[in-house]
């Protein structure tokens, strides 16, 4: 408890501390360790805590979401246990996590599309309320608008759900339009939208009553990278106009870590981990910088390149030498000077540095693959 | 706004999804056009166009009457000549070549004849369930017919058999009347003699025979004394007899003389000339001599004559004493015979005296007895009088009023519709429920899958507006559907003017009342159904049963008890009653929109129920 009321006064959420499930809920999440036998909660909440503890900046003002002990059963199945999360207001916020690890459930909590069996939930420091999320604007995984009516017909529908009609309505629509990118689309049919303009009118739909806390979930599934990239810079520039709040949830690592000021791993219904990417990816391990060279006498070299200040190991091996660090990319400078002065010609150098997949992976074990697998072959 | 905004909404959806839009414009035009083909028979029609199989083993006067009867109506096949027709048909009906067979038992008419009740056996294909019944009651109906027609012609021949008792009475009447009269008559009479013989005094009768047994014996004294001095008197003439003899002789004695001298007289004066006046002197003394000497003789003459007379007088008389002695003793044997009778009358006048008792008991039991006839002739009169009346009565009335006495005689009021007009009425209520139920839960699933309904949810709009505004929605999006079966049914069939914007309004107010119900309904299926095709069944499983409910193919009259009142209870019985009452009767019943109103606040916190009940799922 000590732990967590620290980590909250620094406006960092923490994973909870591994916790002993009632039988039936042991049963249903499963065993809580990974194919490592690596112990999620008692290694990688300390750590986390640390490094949180250390790196996180100055403790926000509020917050968009409070969610503390959240917990959710259905019949046979435990979603959400005792899931904690605090997010500030502000920013783009990352809940990654494999199929079935409770981000979706967490999420219609949230918005209210389902009640939490315990635990307490705060939105913008207030009771979960109608008014209060009346705050949140929701952009479903799968595109949620009437396939009949057109961009503007949609949007003005979706306004008038929360009271916005006539000018105002019709200016907001349009200011969306524009500002999402689909104003040549804005009175097409949806049904006859590409899947980018889908994403975007889906997005839009959720922006029409101007919310604090915009829920994005997985936005860009489905779509080619182009089209996803696109979408990025949508959700980067919309996030900083609007100051809003932003959850993410998403299966793309590259996304998460392209958008996201800080990422909660959810697994198991629980904060798997928390902080920022590059947080979060030393978790995973060291920066590896790999070089080759001719003639290739790296006995010599290596010593010298143990001894730069902040390489924390070499090895030599035939096809070179491997050096982890950090920050890899900060000793490329001087690892190279001393090849040249030792007149080797470096012919292949490359740096290594952990994905959020890695930490993923480490967390998760093989589930992210069997979940990748799973929706390769469902296609979802 | 919200209300309109989802009008709005709705309504372009609906009209953006062209093959919904034209279904849901042609495919009730269409069923209307089908139903009006399939319906369109006029209800005054009687022939039931099916086949009959025949078997008719009596071949008789009264089977054929039967026969013929059926035959007006449908179209018989007669297998009577074929072996085994009765198995043969029977098989025919099993197989489903024939809607029904006839066998009429051998014996048919003779059993009639002999006041035995005859069986017609009817096969049924009752697999044809709308035919069978009708078919069922159509062949009751000749077979009661027929046998009101046999039963005319017995009870007819019952008429002139008591046609002649009545006369048999007339004839019976006239002899009681005489036989009454007759006893009258004896009353009289019996009256009368029972007077008279009650005035009879044997008392008198016996003092009468006493006086005339004394008078008797006075008589039979008279008798003898008159005896006696009859016999004295015949002395007596005897004596005058003998006088009266001599008294003669003298007589002729003198006339003798007086003879002799008129003989002398008369020759004295012979010779002499008595015209001589010599002699005129003596002449006359001559003639008066002789006259007076003729009238001595003629004196004598006369009195010889009255002896004569005297004494044949005498012995008249003598001979009349004679007889009358005998008389008398003849009446003195009579005396005593009539003594002895006397002496018998006594007797009988006591006996006769019980007789006239006996008589008069007799009499007061005859007259009793004939007064009792009287009165029972009278009544019996009565009785003849009124069995005469009744069988008048009975007699005057026409047999086939006794055979039937309550003739059906039915007027179909709508003579002049099809059995569609009766069905239009229950046909757009129909429709619309089930274009309601298809319409409200399959778009509502829709929006539910394709995550728009979550929106919803997440910008916390009351999910009782949301199921309100809905169910108006609907009901505004599908009103125009309304106004097409309305006009449909006025322009395309007549169902009512136009013009009568009372009843348009009417009509449309119920069926708005009615479609807000069912969207309502419609959207408790959507709530629990995860897929269009979940709620396109459960609107099937729910709008089949209220079809079969609704009274449209199955009247509520042959439902089971507790079947009709869940039919009565469903939301479509009454707008199909308002309906009818409308264009049917032309008599709107404002009565069933409370009904109506009921229903749709019921199922409107049902859907608004069903949305908070489901909100949490998937």
């Amino acid at each position: 408890m000590a732990r967590r009321k620290k980590a909250r006064a620094v406006g960092v959420p923490v994973a909870q501390p591994a916790q002993a499930l009632p039988a039936p809920m042991q049963d249903a999440i499963g065993e809580s360790r990974n194919s490592d036998g690596f112990h999620i909660s008692a290694e990688m909440t300390g750590r986390i805590q640390r490094d949180s503890t250390i790196h996180a900046p100055s403790p926000p003002a509020s917050f968009a979401v409070q969610a503390s002990d959240i917990s959710k059963v259905y019949p046979g199945k435990v979603t959400l246990f005792n899931f904690s999360v605090e997010i500030p207001e502000g920013g783009i916020f990352g809940l990654l996590g494999p199929n079935g690890a409770g981000k979706s459930t967490f999420i219609r909590i949230l918005t209210g599309l389902e009640k939490e069996d315990s635990g307490t939930l705060l939105i913008f420091g207030q009771k979960p309320s109608p008014s209060a999320r009346k705050l949140i604007g929701l952009a479903p995984q799968e595109n949620s608008f009437h396939p009949l009516l057109t961009c503007t017909e949609n949007l003005l529908y979706y306004g008038a759900l929360y009271g916005i009609t006539g000018k105002k309505a019709r200016e907001r629509a349009q200011g969306l339009i524009s500002q999402l990118g689909f104003a040549e689309k804005k009175d097409v049919q949806a049904s006859f939208l590409s899947g980018g303009m889908k994403r975007r009118l889906n997005l839009a739909c959720a922006l029409m009553h101007s919310p604090k806390l915009i829920i994005l979930d997985e936005p860009t599934t489905g779509l080619d990278p182009s089209t996803r990239r696109q979408l990025w810079e949508t959700v980067t520039r919309l996030a900083s106009e609007t100051g809003a709040t932003v959850i993410l949830t998403t299966h793309y690592m590259e996304e998460a870590e392209a958008l996201c000021g800080k990422i909660a791993f959810v697994n198991k219904g629980q904060i798997a981990a928390y902080g920022s990417p590059r947080e979060l990816k030393r978790l995973a391990g060291r920066e590896v910088l790999k070089l080759r060279s001719v003639p290739g006498e790296y006995s010599r070299m290596e010593p010298l390149i143990r001894n730069l200040p902040g390489a924390e190991g070499t090895t030599v091996t035939e096809h070179g030498i491997v050096v982890e660090a950090d920050d890899a990319e900060s000793l490329v400078s001087a690892i190279t000077s001393i090849f040249a002065e030792n007149s080797e010609r470096i012919v292949e150098l490359s740096v290594s540095r952990p994905s959020l997949e890695d930490v993923f992976l480490k967390l998760t074990g093989a589930q992210l693959k069997e979940a990748t697998k799973n929706e390769a072959a469902g296609g979802n | 706004m919200k209300l309109l905004a989802e009008i709005s909404k709705d309504g372009k959806a609906f009209l953006r999804e062209r093959r919904t839009l034209i279904l849901l414009v042609a495919a009730p035009l269409i069923v209307l056009l089908v139903l009006a083909g399939v319906f369109g028979k006029e209800t005054t029609e009687k022939a039931l166009p099916v086949s009959i199989g025949l078997c008719d083993l009596d071949a008789s006067e009264a089977s054929s009457l039967f026969v013929e009867s059926v035959s007006s109506h449908s179209n018989i096949i007669d297998y009577s000549e074929r072996s085994s027709c009765a198995d043969v048909v029977r098989s025919q009906v099993s197989q489903g070549r024939l809607s029904a067979a006839i066998i009429i038992p051998k014996g048919f008419q003779q059993g009639i004849t002999a006041g035995e009740s005859q069986n017609v056996t009817v096969f049924l294909d009752n697999s044809r369930v709308q035919v069978s019944p009708s078919l069922e009651a159509f062949l009751s109906a000749a077979a009661q017919g027929t046998g009101q027609q046999i039963s005319s012609s017995f009870i007819l021949s019952v008429w002139a058999r008591l046609d002649n008792a009545s006369a048999q009475l007339d004839s019976l009447l006239v002899d009681v009347n005489a036989s009454r009269a007759k006893a009258l008559e004896i009353q009289d009479r019996i009256g009368e003699t029972h007077s008279s013989l009650s005035a009879i005094d044997f008392s008198t009768l016996t003092e009468q025979l006493d006086a005339a047994n004394s008078t008797l014996d006075g008589a039979a004294s008279e008798l003898r004394s008159a005896q006696s001095n009859l016999t004295l008197m015949q002395g007596k003439l005897a004596f005058y007899d003998e006088e009266l003899d001599s008294t003669e002789a003298d007589l002729l004695r003198v006339r003798e003389m007086l003879q002799n001298v008129s003989d002398s007289i008369s020759s004295a004066g012979a010779g002499t000339n008595c015209s001589d006046p010599i002699f005129l002197a003596y002449c006359a003394s001559l003639h008066s001599m002789n006259g007076t000497v003729a009238s001595a003789l003629f004196e004598v003459d006369s009195r010889i004559s009255k002896i004569d007379g005297a004494r044949e007088d005498l012995r008249n008389i003598n001979s009349t004493m004679e007889e009358f002695k005998l008389n008398i003793g003849a009446s003195l044997s009579e005396t005593e015979n009539v003594r002895a009778r006397i002496s018998n009358m006594y007797e009988f006048a006591s006996s006769l005296e019980e007789s006239r008792e006996e008589s008069l008991r007799t009499m007061r039991e005859i007259n009793s007895s004939a007064a009792q006839l009287v009165t029972k002739s009278g009544e019996l009169e009565s009785l003849i009088r009124g069995s005469k009346a009744q069988i008048n009565e009975i007699t005057s009335r026409d047999a086939l009023s006794v055979v039937a006495p309550i003739l059906f005689s039915s007027q179909n009021i709508f003579s002049s519709r099809t059995f569609f007009d009766f069905l239009l009425p229950s046909l757009i209520p129909l429709i619309l429920m089930f274009v309601s139920l298809f319409l409200a839960s399959t778009s509502l699933v829709r929006e539910k899958n394709s995550m728009t309904l979550e929106r919803v949810y997440v910008a916390q709009v009351p999910l009782w507006e949301y199921a309100l505004t809905k169910i108006v929605s609907y009901t505004v999006v599908l009103f125009p559907e309304v106004l097409l079966l309305l006009a449909t049914a006025s322009v395309a069939y007549g169902a009512f003017p136009l013009s009568d914007t009372d009843m348009l309004l009417f009509l449309a107010s119920a069926l708005v009342l009615l479609l807000f119900a069912f969207n309502a309904l419609g959207i408790v299926i959507a709530a629990f159904s995860e897929s269009e095709a979940t709620a396109f069944l459960a609107s099937l499983v729910i709008g089949l049963p209220l079809l079969f409910l609704s009274g449209i193919l199955f009247p509520f009259e042959f439902m089971p008890a507790p079947i009709m009142l869940l039919g009565q209870a469903t939301p479509l019985t009454p707008a199909i009653t308002a309906m009818q009452s409308a264009i049917l009767y032309a008599t709107p019943n404002y009565a069933v929109f409370g009904t109506l109103i009921i229903y749709d606040m019921v199922l409107a916190v049902l859907a608004a129920g069903a949305l908070y009940a489901t909100k949490g799922r998937g």
